[in-house]
């Protein structure tokens, strides 16, 4: 059977979005009317084990299978909902926040005291890195998204710099920092006093605050104090932490 | 076309207090609607990105407008393969606990600001007599909560002991040294008292730093960090701003403000772990 365009009402509200113009922004209510009269709810289908999803081990694709992202079923023995993506399955919904994403840099060399901080997408959760944020997620690996990190909700994020700087013997800044782009726009420049440990190596640790909306991205820059160092290196011992606080 | 008016006809009569069931006669009584179990899934709308998420409007504080009839509402995004869910305010992807409704975290914005004058002695120095004043009514639509309680009478303060992160922001407005090379930096300061009859007492004081030249003498700086400390019940929590220049100074001096927008302008708190 198929229904084009069609709005379906799994309830006995004749028009439940009734503020709008007619149903034009929900495509199927399953909505109860009354709770005194006992909560009804929608069933997905269920597996009973995450081995019997379907497209997992033996089967899993070799490519995305573009007509099944989105695929939902419920797991009975971890009573989780599981989505598809049309590689893998992950869990839809966490009851706790999974709300930090940690990144690797890639090295990166400069002569004119800043430099755009490559973002590595690698995902290697034994190392801590991951992105339950999805902030790097379906997001190409070069040009200018090679230093974007992709806002997915709106709201209040802590971003740690970790960098790792090396350079010429005796001829650091004493401070050294990072500045925090929004959509290309300059929002922050953080610096650091720091101390030169061995020579040739200084380390900055840092954190910014910063409200971003959804689909705004986030770079980041190394820099130096003027009249500082302008040829330094950023070692890929260097790190981005993004923890989502609200 | 009369076919499908027909069969939605039938289905909507079918619907009024029904429990449907797709894929097979297992009709629950705890159900509205039931798909049968199996290794078929079931796949909701999607959207490529969430620019095209019911409700979106770029002008909103947070992209989206106030809806209730709306809440609960599932899309998928394929942008980043994850299903968002709606919660009377914006889209939430399903995998994080809104912003706005985690338990631990505040978030407060400018409710009264200040001017912040400045002096030169050949170079210039602009230091804050107030502080401004972070008690702004919750709105949920710019993620402005107080899920902690940190706004009283007059002030901020924390109410649990716990350690916790302290984010602070400030945008500073208009303002100038004149014309002048050189280097101006934006510093906050963020400071605790920690009983009602202690003085106040500094925390850390972040510098933000602008490589400034003729172009770029006015305000518009924000300044920003976070800080992880632990705070007793009752500890009142500021923000002091201050502005130096290390640069030459050429023209006349002019008093630098405070930005009320609170994408600028916070003081948030998040409780990480309870004593």
């Amino acid at each position: 059977m198929n229904i084009y365009s069609a709005q379906v009402n799994f309830t006995n509200i004749p028009n439940p979005d009734s503020n709008a113009n007619g149903n034009d922004q929900v495509m199927m209510y399953i909505t109860n009317t009354n709770e005194a009269a006992g909560v009804k709810g929608f069933g997905l289908p269920a597996v009973n084990a995450e081995v019997d999803l379907p497209y997992t081990g033996v089967n899993a694709p070799g490519s995305r299978i573009e007509v099944l992202r989105g695929l939902l079923l419920f797991v009975k023995s971890t009573g989780e909902v599981m989505v598809f993506d049309g590689l893998v399955w992950s869990k839809a919904f966490e009851i706790e926040s999974d709300n930090i994403s940690r990144f690797q840099l890639n090295a990166v060399s400069t002569t004119t005291g800043t430099a755009l901080l490559p973002i590595n997408s690698l995902i290697d959760k034994p190392n801590f890195l991951a992105d339950p944020l999805k902030l790097k997620t379906n997001v190409p690996t070069t040009g200018a998204d090679l230093n974007r990190l992709y806002v997915r909700q709106t709201g209040l994020y802590r971003i740690n710099v970790n960098l790792n700087f090396t350079g010429a013997a005796g001829s650091f800044s004493n401070r050294l920092g990072a500045s925090l782009y929004v959509n290309d726009v300059k929002r922050f420049q953080l610096l650091e006093e720091t101390v030169n440990f061995d020579g040739t190596n200084r380390k900055i640790n840092l954190d910014f605050s910063v409200y971003a909306v959804q689909g705004q991205y986030i770079t980041l820059e190394s820099i130096s104090e003027v009249s500082g160092t302008t040829t330094y290196n950023v070692t890929n011992n260097s790190y981005v932490t993004v923890e989502k606080v609200l | 076309m009369k076919k499908i008016i027909l069969i939605l006809m039938v289905v909507a009569q079918y619907c009024v207090n029904a429990q449907v069931a797709i894929g097979g006669n297992f009709v629950s009584t705890k159900n509205i609607v039931k798909v049968q179990d199996g290794t078929k899934g079931v796949i909701l709308p999607f959207s490529n990105t969430y620019t095209g998420f019911p409700k979106y409007n770029n002008a909103s504080p947070d992209q989206f407008n106030d809806y209730p009839n709306l809440v609960g509402g599932l899309i998928y995004n394929k942008a980043d393969d994850q299903y968002y869910k709606y919660d009377g305010y914006a889209w939430n992807p399903a995998r994080q606990i809104q912003g706005i409704y985690q338990p631990k975290g505040s978030r407060l914005g400018l409710s009264s600001g200040i001017t912040i004058p400045c002096i030169s002695f050949g170079i210039g120095f602009c230091f804050a007599g107030t502080t401004p004043t972070y008690l702004a009514p919750d709105d949920k639509s710019q993620v402005l909560v107080d899920n902690l309680g940190l706004k009283s009478t007059g002030n901020v303060s924390v109410k649990q002991n716990g350690i916790y992160d302290v984010g602070v922001s400030l945008g500073f407005t208009g303002g100038s040294f004149g014309a002048q090379i050189g280097v101006t930096e934006f510093k906050l300061t963020l400071q605790v008292k920690y009983t009602a009859s202690s003085d106040w007492e500094t925390v850390v004081s972040k510098t933000n730093y602008s490589i400034v030249f003729i172009v770029d003498t006015q305000g518009n700086k924000t300044s920003s960090f976070s800080h992880t400390i632990f705070l007793p019940a009752g500890a009142e929590l500021r923000v002091v701003p201050s502005i130096s220049s290390t640069s030459i100074s050429g023209g006349a001096l002019s008093a630098y403000g405070t930005d009320s927008n609170s994408i600028s302008s916070y003081i948030a708190a998040r409780l990480i772990k309870a004593f």
